[in-house]
């Protein structure tokens, strides 16, 4: 797997926020943490889904990159959420690493060493539809904190 | 020497602690804690176990970040043995916490909660960290613990 740093560490937002394309906010079901729906009793993968399809995805087969379409990916060991990762439309995956740094990575089943051990497996592919004509990044741009890029329409 | 200065020594001089300090991950410099220590001993006697603490804190804090950094959840984070030992500090650290919060962001709105009892940010401001930094950061100065 490739690796590839892409920001500054920034604990101003965590992976399962940078997956939903938004750099503002800490998404964390509980804790006073932003959460686009209640705080779910039960912090579990379906209760990571279920935020995710507040932006319009829905659950998909796997990774394969399709033209069209945007994924991510939710990792978890033994249904516990650890982290989510987004697809680029070259077919590249971004990920922010808790309150450290954006990276890229050019496949997203095979995170090495401690990462691995962190974050766990797919458990989760969801894809949403591209807006028709809307071309997002083929790579992670440098971005300040709290810019607008990369956040999908309708995000909070 | 009495037992609460002889140990804020042995916590300067213990080669982990200073391990931890010299990591970059420790918000606080060796030197600091040593001009802290050197205020301290002249310092009535009450306050010398404030000195531990506070070095306590400062490595404890250093540890949990070094081991916590790649957490996407906050709440995972909370479980870590260094920070239930910063908890467990008490009251005492609420200025250092709201000092580290400041200077880096980092994720102290539980143990600040939990250690003064209170909640300053509104539901509205959850989650965008700055913000919610501001509101502790106003909560700090309306109690005089911060300048």
């Amino acid at each position: 797997m490739t690796i590839r740093n892409t920001s500054k560490k920034d604990p101003g937002y965590n992976c399962f926020a940078w997956a939903a394309g938004d750099d503002t906010k800490w998404w964390e079901p509980g804790g006073r943490k932003y959460w686009p729906l209640p705080y779910p009793r039960k912090v579990d993968v379906a209760a990571i889904e279920a935020a995710y399809a507040t932006l319009g995805y829905i659950a998909c087969a796997d990774g394969t990159l399709e033209p069209g379409f945007e994924k991510i990916a939710i990792f978890a060991i033994a249904d516990q959420p650890k982290h989510a990762a987004r697809q680029f439309q070259n077919g590249v995956w971004t990920s922010k690493l808790g309150s450290d740094e954006d990276i890229e990575h050019d496949r997203v089943a095979e995170f090495p060493g401690l990462v691995a051990i962190r974050y766990g497996r797919v458990a989760r592919f969801m894809k949403r539809a591209l807006p028709q004509g809307a071309s997002p990044p083929q790579v992670t741009p440098p971005h300040a904190p709290g810019s607008a890029q990369n956040r999908p329409p309708g995000s909070p | 020497m009495n037992d609460s200065e002889g140990s804020a020594v042995a916590l300067l001089d213990a080669p982990d602690v200073v391990r931890a300090i010299e990591s970059q991950d420790v918000a606080i410099t060796r030197d600091t804690l040593e001009s802290k220590s050197k205020y301290f001993a002249g310092s009535e006697t009450s306050e010398k176990p404030m000195l531990a603490k506070l070095l306590q804190f400062h490595v404890l804090a250093g540890i949990w970040k070094q081991d916590t950094s790649m957490l996407s959840l906050s709440s995972e984070k909370y479980e870590h043995p260094a920070y239930l030992q910063i908890l467990s500090l008490g009251p005492d650290i609420v200025t250092a916490l709201l000092e580290d919060l400041l200077k880096t962001h980092d994720d102290w709105f539980d143990a600040l909660s939990r250690l003064t009892g209170e909640d300053p940010i509104p539901p509205q401001d959850y989650g965008f960290i700055s913000r919610m930094a501001g509101h502790w950061e106003l909560w700090g100065r309306r109690k005089r613990l911060l300048r």
